[in-house]
């Protein structure tokens, strides 16, 4: 390091210590992790394995409590897919798409990974943490959660945007094609 | 170091381990996930980004319960976890493809050069393989020795590699320059 950067890197040091060491798990996926240590024989259930079920039911129910976040764990990508973004904003400001539509969501959601897709996805904030740059249009303020899954091709993909319950509810869908990085 | 490891929680790792590897049951299971869980997730979600965080860990646990009973205690549990989940990062960088370690810093975000970004922005934007010895080092507090074998480069290599880093993150987080170092 040369010398006058010591105090750049003093500062750039602090910075990063201040970063914080942890971060909250998604809510679901301790369940998902137990379900999926189950399947490879690494646990037992507690009592003839209907805690379990009963764990998931209300785990799943929690997922989509705090947020839409739906676990592609343990699915390996399929072969020759790309993966999509799916992006949710509100209509306008008085749209109640997305508050009181999990259940849908979530069922739109679960015929994706029935099919053996894998898909993610979590509600954001009304307020988006920082905004940079020009905003475009729908403004950032009124993303309202995302989805990310597996596609074959882009008609693939659009097909099951067109799909999602946020449009029928008048919420807007803006879908991005993931670049590899 | 700066990942908690004291006595206090290594004894109790101990017993939660042992009371784990006794009885195999859920109860065991997720008194260790809810402990050691948080900063498994903080760091895959620094080294892969929120998309891929979760299965990171959730495949961290898999192979971590796999290998327990044969895990001797030369490191703490929590160091050895985060071990798991770097290698899992690793992985998945390598599956995912694309990224290549002359890369130091990714192509440009889609604003605008001249806007002051954070730390947390600047970090995103190196380079997986460089990113990854900046948080490794400068975060979660681990020795070059234990990053080179992570990451499964040398000692000198993860020196040399933290310097060009914390240079590119000093010419990231400056608005006023206009050159940020690559590698080639």
């Amino acid at each position: 390091m040369s010398a006058d950067h010591g105090h750049e890197d003093d500062e750039l040091l602090a910075s990063l210590a201040r970063l914080p060491q942890e971060r909250p798990a998604p809510a679901g996926l301790e369940v998902d992790t137990i379900g999926a240590l189950r399947a490879r024989g690494l646990l037992r259930s507690r009592e003839g394995g209907w805690r379990i079920r009963a764990a998931s039911v209300a785990a799943a129910l929690v997922i989509f409590a705090a947020g839409w976040a739906l676990g592609s764990r343990a699915m390996l990508p399929a072969a020759n897919s790309y993966r999509y973004m799916l992006l949710l904003y509100a209509g306008d400001a008085n749209s109640t798409a997305g508050d009181a539509s999990v259940e849908e969501y979530r069922n739109w959601a679960r015929r994706l990974r029935d099919d053996g897709r894998r898909i993610s996805g979590e509600r954001l904030d009304e307020a988006p943490a920082a905004v940079f740059g020009a905003g475009g249009a729908p403004g950032p303020d009124r993303l309202r959660g995302y989805f990310v899954f597996d596609a074959t091709n882009d008609r693939d993909a659009m097909e099951i945007a067109r799909q999602h319950p946020h449009v029928r509810r008048g919420g807007i869908v803006v879908l991005h094609r993931i670049r590899p990085t | 170091m700066r990942l908690n490891h004291s006595g206090e929680m290594e004894a109790d790792d101990r017993a939660l381990v042992t009371a784990f590897l006794d009885s195999r049951n859920e109860d065991a299971f997720g008194a260790l996930y809810r402990r050691h869980s948080p900063i498994l997730y903080g760091l895959a979600h620094r080294l892969t980004g929120a998309v891929d965080a979760a299965d990171v860990v959730q495949e961290t646990w898999i192979r971590a319960i796999g290998a327990l009973p044969s895990f001797a205690w030369a490191s703490s549990l929590r160091t050895w976890l985060c071990s798991i989940a770097v290698n899992c990062c690793r992985e998945r960088w390598r599956r995912q493809g694309g990224h290549r370690d002359h890369e130091l810093v990714m192509p440009p975000p889609i604003w605008p050069s001249e806007y002051a970004i954070d730390v947390e922005t600047a970090l995103a934007r190196l380079a997986p393989g460089y990113r990854a010895v900046v948080v490794l080092h400068d975060i979660y507090g681990f020795t070059h020795a234990e990053i080179a074998s992570q990451l499964g480069i040398d000692a000198g290599t993860s020196k040399s590699q933290l310097s060009r880093a914390r240079q590119a993150l000093r010419a990231l987080l400056d608005p006023r320059s206009k050159e940020v170092p690559n590698v080639r």
